[in-house]
């Protein structure tokens, strides 16, 4: 993934997911997936939000891990 | 105007009707919302303020049934938001569970509390207030005595004096509407997840199993992919 932050429309989710971020592959797919370079931001400025998400220690800053493919809407 | 609503419509409906059901459980001091008749007439309440005034927030479309108003959608939404465990039904009614209230309140903080969607927000906020509390049948009384402009010929007509079957509320087109409420992509995106039931189960899933350690590398998962 060259520009994981800005790919396909990508958007970092809300409430429970607002960890991860949704791009769109096409009309039909999204993906959902996490940068562990933003987790690792997020985690020094709002560390109450990091509930969701896994220490990274070890990981490569440049990690992106994909989570799910999804449809849009069902 | 149409009667068949547009995927991101049935995602706002979903989500503007666990605002209102949640409110009127605040309101009652309980997790409960009311029963299908009451929990039907409440969103047609907020729908009608709505449509009067072409404000496109709910995308319900009414028909005049044998007991008042009635949505196709509302029936739908109650389906999904009970799949997802964000109400449960009993013999008293809708009940609003812990899940429900906390998503519930996220939406009308985040997305209901911004300037743009003042109108809304009051809307939704009054009905509540002034409804909530009220029993089923004086919320259907008052129903019936509504005046409400058909969309078929624009006549001011009481809501018992419209013939059954016939439309009462029809989805406005957004070039038909004064103001629409104004979702942001990256929550649209948050409520096409959490209010589908496949795409909410599916990401709960691969999340877990990432927690797990369940996870490929780049070069395990072309590995495997013929080329």
């Amino acid at each position: 993934m060259q520009a994981p932050y800005s790919a396909a429309k990508s958007e970092r989710l809300k409430y429970e997911w607002a960890t991860k971020r949704s791009a769109r592959i096409d009309d039909r797919y999204r993906l959902i997936y996490k940068i562990c370079e933003e987790c690792q931001k997020r985690r020094e400025t709002e560390p109450n939000h990091m509930t969701n998400c896994l220490p990274c220690e070890g990981v490569p800053i440049t990690t992106v891990n994909f989570l799910d493919i999804t449809e849009h809407y069902m | 105007m149409r009667e068949v609503r547009k995927p991101d419509e049935v995602i706002i409906d979903k989500a503007l009707l666990l605002v209102l059901m949640d409110l009127v459980a605040i309101r009652n001091q309980s997790n409960l919302a009311g029963d299908r008749i009451k929990c039907m007439k409440l969103p047609f309440l907020a729908t009608n303020q709505m449509f009067e005034k072409k404000a496109k927030g709910f995308n319900l479309a009414f028909f005049r049934d044998k007991v008042g108003p009635l949505s196709k959608g509302v029936y739908s939404a109650w389906n999904h938001l009970s799949s997802l465990g964000l109400l449960i039904e009993d013999r008293y009614g809708f009940r609003v569970t812990p899940e429900g209230n906390a998503l519930a309140q996220a939406i009308f903080n985040d997305v209901l509390c911004t300037s743009a969607n003042h109108f809304f927000k009051e809307t939704i906020e009054n009905i509540a207030l002034k409804y909530g509390h009220l029993s089923t049948s004086r919320i259907k009384q008052i129903v019936y005595d509504i005046e409400v402009s058909l969309p078929s010929s624009g006549m001011r007509t009481k809501v018992k004096d419209i013939k059954l079957g016939e439309d009462i509320i029809l989805i406005l087109e957004p070039e038909e509407a004064d103001l629409m409420l104004d979702v942001d992509s990256a929550w649209m995106e948050t409520l096409a997840i959490e209010l589908n039931p496949m795409n909410k189960q599916g990401l709960t899933k691969a999340f877990a199993d990432y927690k797990e350690g369940r996870i490929l590398s780049h070069e395990e998962v072309w590995r495997d992919v013929p080329s």
